[in-house]
């Protein structure tokens, strides 16, 4: 087994949030939220805005909505219908980040465009750092965050579209590299799928094919490789909150499945030592070897089969797949375990204890789990927890901690804190 | 386009099909037209026509020319040795202005991108490979885009050029000049160190 964290190391500083505005995001018109470091407790009843709040805090960390299927959601129904203005309707994030160095000021933009020809309504997205436009890729990692909400189930329970997405989140936040790497791949795999597909139609052989599977296992090579260094580390670390945490003294497995075709070498992305070169260029060739082997299939499917974006991962107790066999328990106890896995390695990756979101998750967890996970809170650099009722909090959790108060998308003007 | 007369709606929509233009562009841009003097709607359809009518492309390189062969590949200063391959006529342009390069150029017209259909027969490689073969070319430097199809392209074309014994090389990537190296991206800034050059 490969170490990735060191436990001993301690982590000097977090980079935390210190305010956040939002401007016609989501339900929110306007707020604006000072924050501290440690845990905030924000309360408020259902479709008040807490998931919004913390969608909004997610986006400045990975760019991306986890929710939104178009990011023209993201943008105040109220300023969408206002269209008779000279500027188009927009939403804004800005917060400022409290770095080693001193503040960041990050602002995302997201403004609605015209309608395209064919009727879709699409919406466009904009960084600045410091007022100064960067591209997402070169936005992305300048805070880090781990959120937890009871839709996170679904990691265990879902399909692997969704774990792939989790695994590309969590690695992009590692790396930039790992995300430019991920958007070349996309962009290749379109190309030679139409090549596939029109291969298969005019039935002949195009001979560019061949370089488009050099494309295609270059880039597949690097995600496959650290896709399987971030799940060995995973699975170490959510083994030993899975076992702290469940009453059953069992371990969870969790167990990389790329799509590589069946080949038996392709064991040594299970047991990676760290990035090289060397060990890079051989899952390159098992690769093209694999995409030559299943050249016949791809033909005949007009697209690719083998590659990082058929992959997935199971979670495994005593051997046995929860996907299909776990109680709905087990399968909570898993996701949890592999979000607090995530805290552990982002926080010991990037340098600084990454910003854990709650969201209302609390109150489906039984008394010990709500324990350890307002223990990890506390001590987190930057905590923002959601729930519906501070009922939870009873019992010292939290000490000293403030609440603040939404209501229909504003902050109530009252606030307060935990007992100390 | 509703509330408008035909000729203004067919201008616009003409704009519109136009790369880089919007709907409202084109709209500016028409009423623009429709207010200036007569001359200068002329004068545009005119060069429209006159671009279309006398630009041809070098039977050569396939650069866009007045004449054929052009300008370039007729120059007696130039090195014959070595051709630089890019995909549009404006690459040549962009290089020229360095005033630093004094070979032949092949315009590919494009690149391999089959989610566009553009595949090796759309693109002027049969051409490229006719002019290396008689033995005048030592070396052929790859300066299509540094993206998924520019660099796809240049693997492609080095497969094909390998055979023939003659060099090939791709334009380095790295830093911009005036560029700050801590500003610089994680990817830029690995390939400039793997691209190092001793000093």
């Amino acid at each position: 087994m490969v170490a990735w964290v060191d436990y001993s190391r301690a982590v000097e500083f977090a980079v935390h949030l210190r305010s956040l505005k939002l401007t016609n995001y989501r339900n929110f018109r306007r707020l604006a939220l000072s924050l501290d470091d440690g845990p905030t407790v924000v309360q408020a009843e259902n479709a008040q805005g807490k998931t919004n709040l913390l969608e909004a805090i997610a986006l400045l960390a990975t760019t991306k909505s986890g929710r939104a299927s178009s990011d023209r959601e993201l943008i105040h129904w109220a300023a969408l219908q206002n269209n008779d203005l000279p500027a188009e309707p927009f939403a804004r994030i800005s917060a400022v980040i409290g770095h080693e160095r001193g503040e960041i000021h990050a602002d995302v933009v997201v403004r609605a465009g015209d309608p395209t020809d064919d009727g879709t309504l699409n919406a466009s997205k904009t960084f600045r750092l410091n007022g100064l436009p960067r591209r997402a890729v070169e936005f992305i990692g300048e805070i880090n965050v781990v959120s937890f909400s009871p839709e996170d189930v679904e990691l265990v329970a879902g399909a692997p579209s969704g774990r792939r997405r989790y695994l590309d989140v969590t690695n992009s936040q590692m790396s930039s590299r790992y995300l430019r790497t991920l958007q070349r791949f996309n962009r290749v795999l379109q190309h030679r799928n139409h090549l596939l597909r029109t291969m298969r139609e005019q039935g002949r052989h195009d001979p560019s094919l061949e370089v488009w599977n050099q494309e295609l296992a270059t880039n597949g090579a690097f995600l496959f490789q650290e896709r399987a260094r971030s799940l060995q580390a995973l699975n170490e670390l959510a083994d030993r909150w899975f076992r702290e945490l469940g009453s059953w003294g069992q371990h969870l497995e969790i167990r990389y499945a790329p799509a590589i075709g069946d080949s038996p070498k392709a064991a040594i992305l299970q047991e990676l030592t760290g990035q090289n070169d060397e060990q890079l260029g051989r899952i390159h060739s098992m690769l093209l070897e694999a995409l030559e082997r299943s050249a016949d299939r791809e033909r005949a499917a007009g697209m690719s089969l083998i590659g990082p974006h058929r992959d997935d991962f199971s979670f495994r107790v005593d051997g046995i797949d929860l996907n299909t066999y776990g109680s709905r328990g087990q399968q909570r106890l898993a996701a949890l375990s592999l979000k607090l896995a995530e805290l552990d390695l982002l926080g010991d990756v990037m340098r600084s204890r990454p910003i854990l979101l709650l969201d209302d998750v609390l109150s489906e967890l039984d008394a010990r789990k709500q324990a350890a996970v307002l223990r990890v809170a506390a001590t987190a650099g930057q905590a923002i927890i959601t729930l519906t009722s501070l009922d939870v909090l009873k019992g010292n959790a939290l000490p000293g901690a403030r609440v603040l108060t939404l209501e229909t998308g504003a902050l109530v003007d009252r606030e307060l804190r935990v007992a100390p | 386009m509703h509330g408008t007369i035909q000729p203004v709606s067919r201008l616009v929509e003409a704009f519109a099909r136009l790369p880089g233009i919007g709907p409202k562009s084109a709209q500016r841009l028409t009423f623009y037209l429709l207010r200036a003097p007569v001359e200068a709607s002329r004068e545009l359809a005119d060069a429209l026509i006159q671009m279309r009518e006398n630009v041809i492309f070098c039977s050569l390189c396939f650069n866009i020319t007045s004449e054929d062969p052009c300008d370039a590949c007729t120059d007696a200063r130039r090195d014959r040795s070595i051709i630089c391959v890019v995909e549009e006529p404006l690459d040549v342009l962009a290089l020229e202005r360095t005033r630093g390069y004094r070979g032949l150029y092949h315009v590919l017209h494009g690149a391999l991108s089959p989610i566009e259909g553009i595949g090796p027969d759309d693109l002027k490689i049969t051409p490229l490979l006719a002019r290396l073969r008689d033995g005048t070319v030592k070396e052929v430097i790859l300066a299509t885009n540094p993206n998924v199809e520019g660099d796809t392209t240049a693997q492609y074309l080095t497969q094909l050029i390998r055979p023939l014994g003659i060099s090939t090389s791709r334009i380095a990537r790295g830093l911009p000049v005036g560029g700050d190296l801590e500003y610089a991206d994680e990817v830029t800034l690995a390939q400039a160190m793997e691209n190092r050059r001793m000093v």
